[in-house]
Order: structure tokens, then sequence, then C-alpha cells
């Protein structure tokens, strides 16, 4: 009975890690970093999060977490409240139940995975942007967004693999 | 207990997924609501931003003082020939100035409201494809107002549209729901400058025989009363037909300090003093996220 009090405790802290990376990655894609143009075509750093964490983490990241960080990043970056955290559950779901194929894949694939994974994302955010404005928006800054955020998931995906483990150490 | 786990889960899942296209459509057709949650939550994250984005702006600072000593010699050669021009300029205000205030005495003229402005560090980017806008670290604890016009060097950056206790939300001229009144400067030909989430906003409404050429200088005119008449905007960059371009003075794509400025426009009718369905929202500049309510 007495053995290890310490565990539950870490285990709370080592669940809390993805949603906290997603949290903070939420805040630092608004943050200004004075390059020209950022803005517009600021990497989808909580797509790759949330991907990453429904591979190797589903436990850990579920989908209230989700909604809320979805939720977030509408309401700083001033999108159309909604529209994130639809994109992102319908990510999860997707990514779950193909998570069978991604486990214990090299590397190469789940990028290729990713890439898809936000091609798709854009598109749909694309087209309920749209939608919601009213207007066709402006396809290029989208597309670009989507280049830069495959593009960003080896550094995003290095970095979750090294905290995943000193989590499971 | 597996499966009543997954059944939760998709239970969960349905609900979000419900939720968010509530949300969407909350948003929609009650822009109010949303605008409320957006505003508690700048405020609440403000002093979190303005904390992340102090070291950032550190480094940018550096760089660009590093930037600037080695560019001293250079920079030094232009400033002298500027103010040299500018020496004659200042020469031409002055008499310009007497005359004016000749005239005004003679017209019997009322001044309009004083210009108050405070200075304030952007925190915040729309950090996406969506929108243009910025967040600011002051709010209605420095007197910030919706409406306010917001301008960065030499040129408008946009107006106040949502503000907090600590910070205010920027609706850039660039961005998909800005409107503008304007002119051109010199022959007073009004026109809207309408943003489309593109560098350069698009010159809309022009009359049938107004003549626009690239360069011309366009300025706020005044109408709807949210800016004052004559505020620097931009100048037309491209005349492609109907597709009039227009490149803001103000670098919009990096600005780090804005200057909100309050030109007393607003005391002569207090922000909600004028019912919504009066109020011509594009001819006041205000749409999209302002439906809330109208900007003076």
């Amino acid at each position: 009975m007495k053995a290890k009090p310490v565990e539950p405790v870490d285990g709370i802290g080592q669940k809390l890690v993805p949603d906290a990376f997603t949290l903070v990655l939420a805040i630092l894609s608004v943050i200004p970093l004075g390059i020209p143009g950022y803005a517009q075509v600021t990497p989808n750093f909580v797509l790759m999060s949330i991907y990453y964490w429904t591979i190797y983490r589903p436990d850990h990241l579920p989908y209230l977490v989700v909604f809320l960080i979805g939720l977030l990043v509408d309401l700083l970056t001033f999108g159309p409240a909604g529209v994130t955290p639809f994109a992102l559950l319908i990510v999860r779901a997707t990514v779950l139940s193909q998570r069978k194929f991604f486990v214990g894949k090299n590397f190469p694939i789940l990028w290729w995975g990713f890439a898809i994974v936000t091609a798709a994302v854009t598109l749909l955010i694309w087209c309920v942007g749209s939608l919601y404005s009213g207007r066709l928006l402006d396809p290029r800054s989208f597309a670009f967004q989507a280049v830069l955020t495959a593009a960003f998931y080896p550094v995003l995906s290095w970095a979750f693999s090294r905290v995943q483990r000193v989590m499971t150490r | 207990m597996a499966p009543l786990k997954s059944a939760a889960q998709r239970f969960a899942y349905s609900a979000l997924v419900l939720l968010s296209i509530a949300l969407m459509v909350i948003g929609r057709a009650d822009g109010s609501l949303i605008e409320h949650i957006r505003t508690k939550t700048s405020d609440v994250l403000a002093p979190v931003l303005e904390a992340v984005t102090q070291p950032v702006t550190a480094v940018t600072d550096a760089v660009a003082h590093v930037r600037a000593l080695t560019e001293l010699y250079r920079e030094n050669e232009r400033l002298k020939t500027e103010n040299a021009a500018l020496m004659q300029w200042q020469q031409v205000a002055r008499r310009l100035d007497n005359e004016n205030s000749g005239l005004r005495a003679l017209m019997n003229y009322q001044p309009e409201g004083s210009v108050w402005f405070i200075t304030g560090r952007v925190i915040g980017t729309s950090g996406g494809a969506f929108s243009r806008n910025l967040l600011i670290n002051r709010g209605t604890l420095d007197s910030v107002a919706k409406g306010q016009a917001v301008s960065a060097g030499s040129g408008l950056v946009g107006r106040v549209t949502e503000v907090g206790d600590r910070a205010a939300r920027v609706l850039m001229i660039t961005d998909l729901n800005s409107r503008i009144p304007v002119q051109i400067d010199g022959n007073h030909d009004r026109a809207i400058l309408a943003g489309d989430n593109t560098d350069r906003p698009q010159l809309a409404y022009v009359g049938p025989h107004t003549k626009i050429n690239v360069g011309d200088r366009i300025v706020t005119s005044g109408d709807g009363g949210v800016f004052p008449p004559g505020m620097p905007v931009g100048t037309v960059a491209s005349v492609d037909g109907g597709n009039i371009r227009v490149e803001p003075f103000a670098d919009l794509s990096r600005v780090e300090y804005l200057r909100v400025v309050d030109f007393g426009l607003a005391g002569v009718l207090p922000p909600d003093a004028v019912p919504q369905p009066k109020a011509p929202r594009r001819a006041k500049g205000d749409a999209g996220k302002g439906e809330a309510g109208p900007t003076p």
C-alpha cells in the first residue's frame, strides 16, 4: 500500500507534458518575431504537436484539451472562432484511427503522413474560412504556411522525441 | 472498462465537434459574445505575451542596432541631404501656418479636438493567413478606446477594434474586413481603401471620372468621422484597369511600436451613442469584427 507514493504525481506530471507543450506552442505562434511577413505564414506548431502526441501518446492529449487549445488559437489569432478546434479534432480522430499504421514506422513515412495531414487541414481551414467570410480567401499564404509547417516538422518532432525520452525514463 | 472508455471518447469527440460548429455559427450570427470572450482572453494573456515578447524585442533591437552602426556613415550623408530638403519645407510650412491661422481668424473657424496619443508595443500577431491584425499592450487602463486610429512611423496602420483592460486589438488596413474612407491627395476624389489580406490593399469605389496615377498619395478623407482628414495612408503602387493597389507608408509586415491616436472625434458622439441600423458600415470604415457596436 505504501509503496512508491510519488508515482501518481509523476504520472500526472507526465500526462500533462503533451498538453503543456501544445499550449506553449499555441502561445509562441502569435509572438511577433520581427521577420517581415512571418505573421501570415507562421508554421502551424500546434498541428505538429497534436500529430506527434496522437501517434505516440494519444492518452495524454485528450479531445477536450485539443478543443480548448484550438479555441485559444482562434481567439488569439482573431480567426473565426471554432474553425481551428474543428480541424484539430478531425486531425486527432483521423490520425488516431491510422495510428497502428504509423507506430514503429521510420521517420520519412511519419513525415510524409504529416505532410498529407497538413495539406488536408490547410484545405479544410481554407474552405471553412472562405465559407465563413463569404468570399474566397487568398490561397497563396495558406499554401505557403502549409509548406513551412511540413518543412518545420522534423525539428519539432526531434524536440518532442527528446522530451518523450526524458518522460519515459 | 475499455469499451466504456472508447464510447466516452467517441461521445466527447462528437460533442466537441458539434460545439466547434456551434461556435462558428454563433460567431457568424452575433459577433459580440465571441468578441467578449476574445477580449477577456487577450486581457488575461497580455502579461504572458508581453513577458515573452520582451526578449524577442531585445534581440531584434540589438540586431537593428548593429546594422545601424555599420551604416552610420551612409545614413548620416542621407540625413544631411534630407535635412536640407526638409529645411525648405519647414519654411513653406511656417509660411502656410501663418497664412492658415490668419485665414482661420478671418473665418472664425472652430479648431478640431485636441490630439492625444499613446505608444504601445506589439505583443501578438495574427499568426495565420486568416486576418491581418495586431495585439498591443495598451487597453482601457491607458485610455485606449474602440475606433481610435493607430499609426506607425509615417503612416496609418489601422484602428482599434477590440479593447480590454490591458490589451487592444488593432485591425490593420490590409485586413479583409478593413474599409477606410480615403481621398487622393491633391484632387480630393473620394474612394474606399479595402483590405483583402494581401500586403497592398485595394482602392475601391473610385469615381468614374477620377484619374489615378501610380505614385499618387492616398490620405484619409475623414468621411464617417473615424479618422481625421489628411492622415497619410500610402501611395498608389499599381493601376491595372479597375484594380488599383496602394502601398501603405507604414511597414506593416514588421511593426514593433505603434501610436494609438485619439483625435477627439469620439468626443462628439460617444462610441455607442450611434444606433447601429443608422450607421452605414462601409462609409464608416467599420465592418466585420466591429459588428458589436459601431465605432464613433
